[in-house]
């Protein structure tokens, strides 16, 4: 049975997938979906409130708030997608050196990942775009940094067992070279509980970014981003209180969403749990 | 026992040694240095030599580095060039607001968390587990500083009941700093209720399956009782855990809801420390976070032999 067939028959996979299919539909639509483009200012629309013009109000620019939360899921999407990719990149690249090398490499990559992960992410992720400079790659680079080490720890322990099993052996009795078995052998044996840990990671570094975001150090305007919208709307929050809401909701649907999906496959594809402490 | 501590305790100092080099090198990866900003517009060389030599950023790498460590030990973090006062200085004066809020969010936490999880695991299999089940998963989705603005709207603007942000203090005011207090600290205990149930409700259920207590209830002890002397006790141990590690992460500061409300606190001063980039400040306030932080989870592994004597025993000595 496929994963899709799988999450569909799970009761809350299919609430994830709904979820997350509309929110996908409307980033990818987001031009059809509205008469107005995100950063179009529209002339005498000032912090007005709900109306059929404008569903959810406009902003201090007269900008239209429903477009830019369609909008925003764009930066949203694409940012926690990235930021995974590269952080179980790098994380799965420590993690199964420190676990297949052993000794040095162990102790190395393990010191290093458990100092990473003394920083609080949000401040980590902070002061690498304080180095990197704001912008998209600068913050999913700073949000994949805090989460290697999630990566890597799960990595590690999943390769220290598949290391000791009988064809990794015979691979390295056959002069398979380290690089190979790593790559060829233990890396698609490990590769279930690693693709849980991602779909997971997925819903923390969508939070960070608006964080980020939030705090005014993510993707910057007039580029529309949730984070930075809920931080905007702060200022104007006893005029037009569904500035705040909308972002904010999106927002939360998205990781919900998200966070079904990564339960249901958790179910599937790691039945024993074997997360390195990961919650 | 011994064994454990020294081997706990040298694991902790070598990545504490790792991190401040990662923390000193930020002086040299954030572009803009404190020369540029010391120095003014349009400086000539010789002020700029001059300053670089005050700053002792003419000497090689490393022995800058010893040097900083070492102030660092004695709690010299460096002056601030930017706001031109002490960083220990500046982190305790916004440690008391920190600390007030932690502590409160931790009191909601654990006393929702506790109740919820252990109501939870009463009722397995109703409604009123199924209700809450799904509740922890929705709240451990919500972004906690959203939670903190819907709190805004609701109770400040629309009610009026709250102040929507800023901090007074419990010596002058109680009450009023309680109102300050309420908010921030509920939003901040959130992501934490729903984390405590949830393992309240898994130790509670693990301890209710074990044979000690078919054996207690066969021999006709009160439900009440078991539920006190034996089961909240065995199911403290993974709670106390998460507590600790909680505080110790909201010790560093709870960055975005002290944004939401203008909380005076830890967070607020780093994220400042960043937006202005204020090199020294950022790393004093990074390295006080991360041994903070450092030395809490210390603190948790090595205290599992006082709640649980079979780490005790097994290690074969005292604590």
């Amino acid at each position: 049975m496929d994963m899709l067939t799988y999450l569909w028959r799970h009761r809350g996979g299919r609430v994830g997938l709904i979820l997350l299919t509309f929110v996908i539909l409307f980033a990818a639509f987001a031009p059809l979906l509205t008469p107005y483009g995100p950063n179009e200012q529209i002339r005498g629309a000032t912090l007005s409130g709900m109306s059929w013009a404008h569903p959810f109000g406009t902003d201090l620019l007269g900008r239209d708030i429903y477009t830019r939360t369609l909008f925003g899921a764009r930066v949203s999407l694409f940012a926690g997608a990235l930021s995974v990719v590269l952080g179980a990149f790098l994380g799965i690249f420590m993690g199964i050196m420190a676990g297949y090398l052993g000794g040095w490499a162990d102790a190395v990559m393990m010191r290093l990942s458990d100092a990473i992960s003394a920083f609080p992410a949000i401040l980590l992720g902070a002061a690498v775009v304080a180095i990197l400079g704001p912008g998209f790659v600068q913050v999913a680079i700073a949000i994949a940094i805090a989460q290697s080490p999630l990566f890597a720890r799960l990595a590690r322990a999943l390769a220290m067992i598949e290391a000791r099993q009988e064809y990794v052996e015979a691979a390295a009795s056959m002069g398979a070279s380290s690089g190979r078995i790593m790559l060829r052998h233990i890396l698609p044996n490990a590769m279930g509980p690693l693709v849980v840990q991602a779909s997971l990671s997925v819903g923390i570094a969508i939070l960070l970014e608006a964080g980020l975001s939030f705090l005014g150090l993510g993707v910057q305007p007039p580029t529309p981003s949730w984070g930075q919208m809920l931080a905007d709307s702060l200022r104007f929050i006893d005029i037009v209180p569904a500035y705040a809401i909308f972002p904010g909701l999106a927002l939360t649907l998205v990781v919900v969403g998200i966070n079904l999906i990564a339960d249901a496959m958790r179910d599937r594809l790691d039945p024993n749990h074997v997360t390195g402490g990961g919650k | 026992m011994l064994n454990y501590i020294a081997t706990r305790v040298i694991q902790a100092l070598v990545v504490l040694v790792l991190v401040s080099i990662l923390v000193f090198l930020i002086m040299y990866l954030v572009p803009g240095d404190a020369v540029t900003v010391l120095a003014g517009p349009d400086p000539t060389p010789e002020v700029v030599d001059a300053l670089r030599r005050k700053l002792g950023l003419d000497q090689p790498l490393p022995v800058q580095y010893v040097k900083w460590a070492l102030a660092a030990l004695q709690g010299d973090l460096g002056v601030s060039y930017i706001i031109g006062r002490p960083v220990s200085e500046l982190i305790a004066t916004r440690l008391p607001a920190t600390l007030e809020l932690a502590f409160a969010a931790i009191l909601i936490a654990s006393f929702f968390g506790i109740m919820v999880g252990i109501v939870a695991a009463q009722r397995q299999g109703t409604w009123v587990d199924g209700a809450i089940t799904a509740a922890n998963s929705f709240v451990l989705s919500i972004p906690n500083f959203w939670f903190g603005i819907l709190g805004i709207i609701t109770f400040a603007v629309w009610l009026g009941w709250l102040p929507s942000g800023g901090r007074k203090l419990f010596s002058e005011d109680p009450l009023n700093a309680l109102q300050y207090l309420i908010m921030p600290a509920v939003a901040l205990s959130l992501d934490s209720i729903a984390m405590i149930a949830r393992l309240v409700r898994a130790s509670v259920l693990d301890e209710l399956s074990r044979d000690y207590v078919t054996v207690a209830r066969a021999k006709g002890v009160g439900k009440n009782w078991l539920m006190r002397r034996h089961i909240a006790r065995n199911a403290a141990i993974p709670v106390l855990t998460v507590l600790g590690l909680r505080f110790g992460q909201m010790l560093g500061g709870a960055v975005l809801i002290e944004a939401v409300f203008n909380w005076p606190g830890l967070g607020r001063l780093t994220v400042e420390a960043i937006k202005n980039r204020d090199v020294v400040l950022v790393q004093g306030t990074l390295m006080y976070f991360v041994v903070i932080y450092m030395a809490v989870n210390l603190l948790i592994d090595l205290s599992y032999g006082l709640f649980d004597p079979r780490v005790r025993s097994s290690a074969g000595g005292k604590v």
